[in-house]
């Protein structure tokens, strides 16, 4: 028989006995021990598991469930995903997972639910472990988290404040040639950036996005129906995808993230090498993820990206390598997960080549990134046209 | 940093659940632990249902040396959470134990410290909870900051009373308590026993022991006020009015002062008559012994 589907298998299965009520446990534990159980009847170890579908966690973990959820069983998975479809979320994994394997993304998913009935309900719209172990001890938001990431990379390589503050004073230089940023007309240098309020130290404010409202949308379909569109299409040449772990506690190395897996997977899929990109469309919450970002990218050696943005004849559209041409979210501001998008909708007008203002002369690649929590979730493409 | 400022801000507090209280618990009273692995050894911090390494449930807690690295850290100026202004700047980091897991806490220290800095674990108040902090100071700078910072009243039953708390209770006096009394003390004063020699004292009456009339306060800061744990440091008690046997009597307690590093109290006490006339009236110290947990 021909099965249309995408091919693959189930080998493994897990589940708790019900129970009437619990008491206090969090779903967290559930999850583990459902997990445990699928794992032993499919004869893997945690290791071999490299997606994650999970369900959304109303009560304990508002955003970043798949980071949470990897981090608290130990996994880093290439593929990962909340799905959110009530009671279909079960089969809505199954296909889903199907779809992930088929495309590469990974190769063995775990697809788990599971949920407590613990006689008081939640106080709190947070519960999980960052809310419990980081935040007690004044570490609420992503400020003092990039702080720590940003303290521990100057220290580890002698880098200098300056070369921090020339990626906010870049994000916002290139903010003047785009009229719809934040920062138009405000233009910060190295001095004012190094000037500004010390918000966690060693991060200066304008060292750090400014939250806006906002929007960004991309329409993805076959090949066939872009190439009847109004646009040159934009191809996905290569992708990657990585979480290491949510708080900055659990992460493996302060100086690198996941990014840097995730860029070699997709530039090796795009057949390119970071230094024949055209545009880098680099996420940009704190100064300091450019900073990781170009050296995880193996533009340089790690704590050398001041001396190679310097070669690299700045940020501008007329650099050697363009970054961030719309501002980056330094410049343009971050609406909230939107801000992620912005790279993208950037690198496509890049691409097509019709950029008012800040055009890069034969645009043909760009490198994406996309990074979140704590430099824990990474995800990179590789975008391109046809010359 | 201001050191001083972190018992009286008002900030979240750990989510506590079974699951991770034993690691707090622990902590407060000084031990900081993490949970080991009993199947693959791995040292698994924060706790978890299982390993994450190997997912196995042979979790055992077991203490570490609170002796600890510091990985990187920052100095906050603008918090994240309002409560922590007044405490501005203070300092986070990260701390890797020598055991391996790398927690973040609160840096107790008089200047910024350097990354690679040897650290040492205290339980210190913050926001009223005793949470497990890092310090650079030496053995000396650190004991007083101990007691500084500690919290007097964790682990008693009934927490911390406050000032102008008061509580009352009531009982009626009978002969058994004076025939109890006597036994238990061996205190057969006539004045207690012989009616018509009694009627003819400036009582006038059979009275009861003393003890019978001031037991009362010993319930009250037992069962109520501090509460379980509680014993007395000292009374001073005047009495007032001889009590006879069939009397409606009320005691009342009530806080004076508080102290926050130990579990003491100052309390105003009273013990009336069904006429409102005071019997007894002083004062009494108690200590109230932490209880949860033992």
């Amino acid at each position: 028989m021909k099965h249309l589907a995408p091919r693959c298998a189930i080998c493994g299965i897990g589940e708790l006995k019900p129970q009437r009520r619990t008491d206090e446990v969090s779903t967290m534990e559930l999850l583990i021990e459902v997990s445990a159980l699928a794992a032993e009847d499919a004869g893997l170890s945690p290791a071999e598991i490299d997606g994650l579908l999970v369900g959304p966690q109303v009560g304990e973990t508002p955003q970043h469930v798949p980071a949470t959820v990897a981090e608290y069983f130990g996994m880093q998975p290439t593929m990962s995903n909340v799905i959110d479809l009530g009671g279909a979320s079960g089969p809505g994994m199954i296909w889903r997972a199907a779809g992930a394997i088929a495309a590469g993304q990974c190769e063995t998913v775990l697809c788990v639910l599971g949920n407590h009935r613990n006689e008081d309900p939640p106080f709190a719209k947070n519960r999980n472990p960052i809310r419990e172990f980081d935040v007690p001890f004044g570490a609420s938001g992503a400020n003092p988290s990039y702080a720590l990431l940003m303290q521990a990379h100057m220290a580890a390589f002698d880098c200098r404040p300056e070369d921090y503050a020339a990626i906010a004073a870049g994000s916002r230089a290139n903010a003047q040639l785009n009229p719809d940023a934040i920062f138009y007309g405000k233009p910060a240098s190295v001095d004012e950036v190094l000037a500004s309020p010390v918000v966690a130290s060693p991060l200066h404010l304008f060292e750090i996005v400014m939250p806006v409202a906002g929007g960004d949308a991309v329409i993805v379909t076959t090949a066939e129906r872009a190439a009847k569109g109004p646009h040159k299409p934009v191809e996905l040449w290569g992708a990657g995808e990585k979480i290491t772990h949510r708080a900055v506690s659990q992460a493996p190395d302060l100086t690198s993230g996941p990014l840097k897996p995730s860029i070699a997977r997709a530039l090796h899929q795009a057949g390119m090498e970071a230094r024949d990109i055209d545009f880098l469309s680099l996420y940009d919450c704190y100064t300091i993820m450019v900073a990781a970002t170009i050296e995880d990218a193996g533009l340089c050696a790690p704590g050398e990206f001041g001396d190679w943005l310097n070669d690299n004849g700045g940020m501008g559209p007329d650099a050697h390598q363009p970054i961030n041409t719309h501002g980056g979210q330094l410049g343009f501001g971050q609406p909230d997960l939107a801000g992620g998008m912005t790279h993208v909708v950037e690198a496509v007008r890049q691409l097509r080549g019709d950029t008012p203002n800040r055009q890069i002369r034969n645009c043909m690649s760009a490198l994406i990134t996309g990074n979140g929590a704590t430099m824990s979730e990474a995800v990179a493409l590789v975008l391109g046209v046809e010359g | 940093m201001n050191i001083e400022k972190l018992a009286g801000i008002s900030v979240p507090g750990p989510t506590i659940i079974p699951l991770t209280k034993p690691f707090w618990a622990s902590a407060e009273t000084g031990v900081l632990t993490t949970q080991k692995c009993g199947t693959c050894g791995t040292r698994v911090f924060y706790p978890r249902g299982r390993c994450p390494v190997c997912w196995s449930d042979a979790l055992d807690w077991v203490t570490v040396s609170g002796v600890a690295r510091l990985k990187s850290f920052s100095e906050v100026w603008k918090p994240g959470n309002e409560g922590w202004i007044p405490a501005t700047p203070y300092v986070v980091g990260l701390v890797t134990l020598e055991e391996g897991p790398t927690l973040l806490s609160t840096i107790l220290c008089d200047q910024v410290p350097q990354i690679g800095a040897t650290l040492h674990f205290v339980p210190f108040n913050i926001g009223g909870r005793v949470l497990p902090c890092f310090h650079n100071f030496t053995e000396e700078e650190a004991k007083d900051m101990a007691d500084q910072g500690k919290d007097g009243w964790a682990g008693v039953v009934n927490g911390k009373p406050k000032i102008g708390d008061a509580i009352e209770r009531k009982r009626t006096t009978r002969m058994e308590d004076i025939h109890a009394f006597t036994e238990m003390t061996g205190d057969r004063n006539p004045v207690h026993y012989d009616e018509a020699l009694a009627k003819k004292t400036p009582f006038g009456k059979l009275i009861v022991q003393g003890g019978v009339t001031t037991g009362m306060l010993n319930a009250c800061v037992a069962e109520d006020l501090p509460g379980p744990g509680t014993v007395f440091l000292n009374t001073n008690l005047n009495f007032l009015k001889a009590v006879g046997v069939g009397e409606d009597l009320t005691a009342r307690v009530e806080i004076e002062t508080v102290r926050d590093d130990k579990p003491i109290c100052k309390l105003k006490v009273r013990i009336v008559d069904s006429a409102g006339d005071p019997c007894v009236e002083g004062e009494a110290t108690t200590y109230t012994m932490a209880l949860e947990g033992l």
